[in-house]
């Protein structure tokens, strides 16, 4: 029989982001646990999120602080580690990651966790080097997010073996729904923006799942006894490809799905790079320009050489770059920046190698094992899943922003 | 003239972001003191922004300035703004003045005991947009007002550096008290209303902090005493259009709620220019030491932009009313969440 969470305590890490605030919101709503949220940053919506709830208490601190994971995990019976980590050399990344799940783990293990759910990835297995049905079992080859969930694994696998200490490894792919900064906030800003950037015109396959469907699993991975020392695949039967996912954004937006079959190779990136930043220079030196605010956006917008170089930037900077001139900021008027293709701009999809990877890929992970074991099923069908989505575009702007544009 | 001898008190995200730039480049005040109790920081920053001494007891600077400035979690606001007033201080406290009404009522009256100025943070009011359109006849410009629609949000992304900003009892609220607070005074500072009612307020916050907040108010202007609707919304998790918008019957007002951008006027859906003419825009940064400049004339008894003590008392009723009135914000989106 499964044991309930209600009144149990959890420790959630990672808190703030977008799988964590949702979480939070569901344990305590829906399972009515109490959530012990550790956050590294106060000042942050996802904070702001999570401080709504009354069965919340906030902790701030770094993962890799012990003291700071004690102090949080004081009293939990669950936890749940769900930190994505921040950007930075590999060296650095790994070195987070192992000091952070040691630390995360250390603290359940003194406690006597009943549960601890790891977030790893699908990324752990490649699709380029795993065929096309992707299952559990199959080799460990990530790149890029992957191999950093890589070392986490193997640090909780450490401590399953050696502890025994009663650990569950989630595999998701990609996480979509309201407020998912990929997979729903980036790609309703480059429809918007009418941005190419899916490759193949978007007939890849879509490996994602909705949050809600997520966070049922989770759910099933605390109380299924059969879940402990396993990991699982959490993937949606649908969408089927990209191009469901992202026309179903487009559609309801009412912009086109831009595709970027053309969006490769370097020579065009410099080649699209001396165009465009060739007019918004016309454009200074005329006269015509709007403030430098607006200038630095239309560089970011339209010149993939200087995307690329942001690209390696903090991603608060980034995310400062991406919004900044756009209506909303205290500016109101136009959109700081032309469509590409509108103004003398010259397009251009700009998509890294691991996204067109991804977006390009025909592999499909399955997941047969978390139907059989945990019972999961994706409670929310794609339609509806879609449906909330779109409500909340709308409702955080995009679709104001897509007419705007348009 | 002397400059206005000051000291700063609190040395979060506000202090350092704001007032700290400001005071190096207004000479109309001179920041002697820097009181915060993480010394170390406090030590640091006035290094840093040549602050001459440093303290962790604002009750030991008191006799040794003219002022103090305020920038310290809610809670702190009215027992510290009532300590410097008492001792006939004047004090330019961040926002909000202070938790509820109860609170400024106590600081306004011992404002006036101690014929000591007290002024808020309400920065809004520095911006050349609402300058230009406060005193400007707005009916003339729209004929009769039907609508007033204000929006301020924008994704929470602040260096805070205490938790006590999203704990209910040190805050006294959330969005709506820390963002709809700017709002709220911007309108009555606008429009100058006869009254104001709270007719429906909705948030998010469950028994806890809100990160979004709807209101419908009704705002009795002297050209339309039956009552303007007004909708506020407040958000700090998504973004907004950040602008009042006042909808009358030939024209509406745009009001960016933004120190850099002019209010327009639309007509038949053309953007217009405006009869009244607005300072050129400013930086954040110019807005704090406008702020600043401002309290320093207010002190000397002079005519001032910035927001008195007893502004904030409608502001604060208003948020009171809204909070009493509360209903649960409900979102389409949850429809499939598990507690459904």
């Amino acid at each position: 029989m499964r044991p309930g969470i209600k009144g149990k305590r959890i420790l959630l890490t990672g808190a703030a982001g977008f799988i964590g605030s949702r979480l939070a919101e569901c344990l305590t709503g829906a399972y009515e646990a109490e959530v012990h949220a550790l956050v590294r940053r106060i000042g942050a919506a996802g904070t702001a999120r999570l401080a709504r709830l009354g069965g919340v208490r906030l902790f701030c601190g770094d993962v890799r602080d012990p003291a700071a994971v004690r102090e949080a995990g004081r009293g939990c019976a669950y936890v749940i580690h769900g930190v994505t980590g921040s950007p930075g050399s590999r060296r650095m990344q790994k070195a987070e990651e192992m000091d952070g799940t040691t630390a995360v783990l250390e603290t359940a293990a003194r406690e006597g966790a009943e549960r601890v759910i790891y977030f790893s990835s699908a990324a752990v297995h490649d699709p380029a080097r795993s065929g096309e049905d992707i299952r559990e079992d199959g080799p460990l080859n990530g790149k890029v997010l992957g191999w950093r969930k890589m070392v986490g694994e193997a640090v909780v696998s450490d401590y399953w073996r050696r502890h025994a200490l009663p650990t569950v490894v989630l595999r998701p792919t990609c996480v979509w729904g309201p407020f998912s900064p990929t997979w729903t906030v980036s790609a309703a800003e480059l429809l918007t923006r009418a941005i190419p950037f899916l490759p193949l015109a978007g007939k890849g396959t879509a490996n994602a799942v909705y949050i809600d469907n997520l966070v049922d699993a989770v759910y099933l991975a605390l109380v299924e006894p059969a879940a402990v020392g396993e990991a699982f695949l959490i993937n949606d039967d649908e969408p089927r490809t990209w191009a469901d996912l992202y026309g179903g954004y487009a559609r309801f937006l009412g912009v086109p799905l831009p595709t970027a079959a053309d969006a490769s190779g370097g020579w065009q990136m410099l080649r699209v790079s001396a165009h465009n930043a060739g007019v918004i220079l016309a454009t200074a030196l005329g006269g015509k320009g709007e403030g430098g605010g607006r200038a630095l956006r239309q560089v970011y917008d339209h010149v993939p050489l200087a995307r690329l170089c942001a690209s390696l930037l903090p991603q608060g900077l980034q995310r400062r770059l991406r919004t900044f001139g756009t209506p909303g900021e205290g500016a109101s008027g136009p959109p700081a920046s032309p469509a590409p293709g509108a103004g003398g701009f010259l397009p251009y999809g700009f998509i890294s190698r691991p996204m067109r990877e991804l977006y390009g890929s025909r592999s499909r992970y399955s997941s047969d094992k978390a139907k059989r074991v945990l019972g999961w099923r994706p409670r929310v069908p794609f339609a509806e899943a879609l449906e909330c989505t779109c409500q909340w575009l709308e409702y955080a702007g995009f679709k104001a922003r897509a007419a705007g544009a348009g | 003239m002397k400059p206005l001898e000051l000291a700063l008190v609190g040395c979060g995200a506000i202090a350092q972001a704001g007032y700290l730039p400001a005071l190096a480049r207004v000479p109309e005040a001179r920041c002697l003191w820097l009181v915060d109790l993480r010394r170390p920081l406090a030590k640091r920053l006035a290094r840093r922004w040549r602050i001459p001494h440093v303290a962790t007891d604002l009750g030991a600077v008191l006799d040794r300035v003219e002022a103090v400035i305020l920038a310290v979690p809610n809670h702190l606001h009215a027992p510290m703004g009532l300590l410097a007033l008492e001792r006939g201080r004047a004090v330019l406290c961040e926002k909000p003045l202070g938790r509820t009404a109860a609170e400024v009522r106590g600081m306004v009256a011992a404002s006036r005991k101690a014929g000591a100025a007290l002024a808020a943070g309400m920065i809004f009011r520095q911006y050349p947009g609402l300058q230009a359109i406060r005193g400007a006849r707005v009916q003339d410009m729209l004929g009769r007002v039907r609508e007033i629609r204000a929006r301020y949000g924008t994704p929470l992304d602040w260096p805070l550096m205490s938790p006590d900003f999203f704990a209910r009892e040190q805050a006294g609220g959330g969005a709506l008290l820390d963002l709809g607070v700017h709002v709220l005074d911007a309108l009555l500072w606008l429009f100058s209303p006869q009254g104001a009612s709270v007719l429906e307020y909705e948030d998010d916050g469950e028994s806890r902090v809100e990160a979004e907040a709807r209101a419908r108010l009704a705002l009795r202007l002297v050209e339309a005493p039956e009552g303007v609707p007004c909708l506020l919304e407040v958000s700090r998790v998504r973004r907004l259009d950040n602008r009042i918008a006042v909808v009358g019957e030939n024209a509406s007002l745009l009001i960016p709620l933004s120190s850099a951008a002019a209010p327009s006027l639309v007509r038949n859906g053309a953007v217009g220019s405006l009869p009244v003419s607005a300072s050129p825009p400013r930086t954040a940064r110019d807005c704090f030491a406008e702020q600043i400049r401002a309290f320093a004339r207010a002190f000397r008894g002079l005519e001032a932009t910035v927001a008195d003590g007893a502004s904030q008392i409608p502001v604060l009723e208003l948020i009171e009313s809204c909070y009493a009135a509360r209903k649960p914000l409900t979102f389409p989106w949850q429809a499939y969440a598990p507690w459904n």
